[in-house]
């Protein structure tokens, strides 16, 4: 390299200048990763801030009783919590600098169970069987004459046993991302008292 | 000392190139790092939703059972007779019309003949019932286990669930001691994957 040149002059001045250029292009491109990923993380962050939140609020309702849940509901088929509800932060949830939407809905679901059986205790008499408690040779079953029942309100004691409940999370304000989704999650509580 | 400096002559160059490399390295490494961890946080959250989803349909297996505890544990015996008794040929078998197809325990479960699953503990829901997981598919298992030497019994129910668009079927398992399935035992809280 050095043999080429026909003056030694300048020749460091280029190397520095050539050199520089290669530095700032390596620099920026590095920091564009970095930037990059920095968001990224950030954005990792929010998101696990938001399933923490969601676990937390999911594991707090479906811990209430469906006596408690029900009462809440009163006469309403759904509710929507998006306050304060038993002492605990629904609606906008701030933690730290972050700012997370919380939304909890309750709802009376209806349900059926198919192809409800009981024992046949005509059949086992037509059997000529002598039923005991603890023969399984001796039971004969029958398709329920209701076998399907459907639990709705008009139905009394089985009026909507089961409550939804349904949360979802959503980062709000912050930094702006584009893409942030919402995180949502069911649960079921019954009347198993 | 001239000599010295023809021999230096390009070193900023290769100075400058290893700095850029590191850089380089270091900016895609923390890239790298952040699409590790992208798909691990989309898991989580897969796994939360088919967590509580699991939970949810087991209170609904709880319920069923407390509602129709008498369907259940005689057609559970019923149904563990006849697998013994195509194993001890010196216990009577069970006639045409108790060994029906499917036995009246499938279909407490919800099993079908073909060895299909139906029923609103096996995903054939209508509506809204696990919206927003619509396309989710879940199926039900339930046991009774017996401990004579310990004098009690325990209800098993196994829930596998797979969420919609996904390869990974996660499976929760639970086990309620039988004095909380009689009526009047608490089942709120006794939940265990």
């Amino acid at each position: 390299m050095y043999l080429k040149f026909k003056s030694k002059k300048g020749v460091t001045l280029i190397e520095i200048t050539i050199a520089f250029l290669i530095l700032v292009v390596a620099a920026l491109g590095a920091s564009g990763i970095i930037s990059h990923g920095h968001k990224a993380t950030y954005h990792d962050f929010r998101r696990g801030e938001a399933l923490q939140l969601l676990v937390d609020r999911m594991n707090f309702l479906s811990s209430i009783s469906f006596a408690n849940l029900s009462t809440d509901l009163g006469g309403r088929t759904s509710a929507t919590i998006d306050f304060p509800y038993r002492d605990i932060e629904f609606g906008l949830v701030t933690i730290g600098n972050n700012k997370y939407e919380v939304v909890a809905t309750l709802k009376k679901q209806p349900l059926k169970f198919d192809d409800l059986m009981e024992l046949d205790f005509e059949k086992i008499f037509t059997k000529n069987k002598k039923y005991k408690y603890d023969d399984p040779t001796t039971w004969y079953f029958k398709k329920k004459n209701n076998s399907t029942e459907n639990y709705n309100q008009a139905s009394g004691d089985y009026a909507y046993a089961v409550i939804k409940i349904t949360i979802s999370v959503k980062p709000v304000e912050g930094r702006i991302i584009k893409d942030e989704r919402t995180y949502e999650a069911i649960t079921f509580v019954c009347n198993t008292e | 000392m001239k000599k010295n400096n023809r021999n230096n002559r390009g070193m900023a160059l290769v100075i400058v190139l290893g700095i850029a490399g590191i850089i380089l390295i270091l900016g895609t490494v923390y890239s790298r790092m952040y699409t590790d961890s992208n798909p691990a946080a989309r898991l989580q959250l897969d796994r939360i939703q088919a967590d509580f989803l699991a939970k949810g349909i087991q209170n609904i297996a709880i319920y069923k059972i407390k509602k129709y505890p008498d369907f259940f544990i005689r057609s559970y015996r019923q149904y563990v007779y006849k697998q013994r008794t195509s194993s001890d040929s010196s216990l009577p078998k069970l006639d045409s019309d108790q060994a029906t197809s499917p036995l009246p325990y499938e279909y407490f479960i919800g099993k079908t003949s073909n060895g299909g699953a139906q029923g609103i503990l096996n995903g054939d829901y209508i509506n809204d019932f696990i919206e927003p997981l619509n396309g989710a598919s879940y199926t039900t298992d339930i046991y009774l286990i017996n401990s004579k030497d310990f004098n009690s019994e325990a209800v098993e129910i196994k829930v596998a669930v797979q969420l919609k668009d996904k390869k990974a079927i996660n499976t929760y398992k639970t086990t309620i001691h039988g004095d909380l399935m009689k009526v009047g035992g608490r089942t709120s809280g006794v939940l265990t994957e």
